[in-house]
């Protein structure tokens, strides 16, 4: 079974008066043919959830490790910010609330302990990685 | 002046076996913006740790934030957008000064973005070779 995925994000913005329309613009699309892909669901309030690879699922919500994982996208549906980060190596912290998506690179060489860290409430969550073979 | 923009992100995973998609995972979301403060800064960077500095403080590297027209605007932010493209595989972090809020990586370009909540006093991490970088930062 091989891999087909992309992450892309896409920020625009322009003036909607004066004569002369000024775009600012940042985006990005990488395609992906191989490696892996893990997703992680659940629920968290401010207490924080610790999540361990024994969490990874793949696709078809078998288990699955990242060999070295390079990318990861979170999602919490919270109103207020809630927090994912590297609780072991401290390299990486992405943010989320009402189901923006965060995403950044992580690039390690092992399996990450991630936390989500809710500022107020409780919510669910979604955490997506992908990693090279 | 008044902007108008959008910020989407788009993930999307799935098996193939050879002529089907299986197996989706997904994460997408694409917020329009109809109104607020958009803030941009682009430049290239050496080797060393900066910083970048709220409205018309100046960072180390001399720069500073300023508007679609060009003009200073302060930096309290909702949405951050980072990306760097320094030599192949090298990682440059953002991150927000004295704060464990965010710290966004980006590598060859790639766009990383996260929510915020408060002000944009930022430093950009130390990094093996010279390169670019991008920010927009959206405040409402």
């Amino acid at each position: 079974m091989s891999i087909d995925g992309r992450i892309t994000v896409d920020a625009l913005f322009h003036d909607r008066s004066g004569d002369r329309l000024k775009v600012l613009s940042l985006a990005s699309s990488t395609g992906y043919t191989s490696g892996k892909a893990i997703v992680v669901t659940g629920t968290a309030s401010t207490a924080g959830r610790t999540i361990t690879h024994a969490s990874y699922r793949d696709a078809s919500g078998g288990f699955a490790l990242l060999g070295n994982p390079a990318h990861i996208a979170f999602a919490w549906n919270g109103a207020s910010l809630a927090k994912l980060a590297d609780i072991d190596l401290e390299q990486w912290r992405i943010q989320s609330k009402n189901n923006v998506v965060a995403v950044t690179q992580i690039s390690t060489d092992s399996e990450p302990t991630i936390q989500v860290l809710p500022e107020a409430g409780t919510g669910t969550y979604t955490i997506i990685m992908w990693g090279a073979d | 002046m008044s902007v108008e923009g959008r910020i989407s992100v788009d993930v999307l995973f799935h098996d193939t076996d050879g002529t089907n998609a299986i197996n989706v995972v997904t994460l997408a979301k694409s917020d329009a913006y109809p109104s607020g403060v958009v803030q941009y800064l682009s430049g290239t960077a050496g080797t060393a740790a900066f910083t970048i500095g709220e409205g018309e403080y100046q960072g180390a590297n001399g720069q500073s934030y300023r508007n679609a027209a060009g003009q200073l605007v302060s930096s309290s932010a909702k949405r951050i957008a980072f990306s760097w493209s320094g030599g192949t595989g090298d990682i440059r972090d953002l991150s927000e000064i004295d704060s464990s809020a965010f710290l966004l990586r980006s590598v060859n370009g790639e766009v990383a973005v996260c929510s915020h909540s408060g002000n944009a006093n930022l430093v950009m991490s130390s990094c093996s070779t010279t390169g670019t970088y991008t920010l927009v930062i959206y405040d409402e």
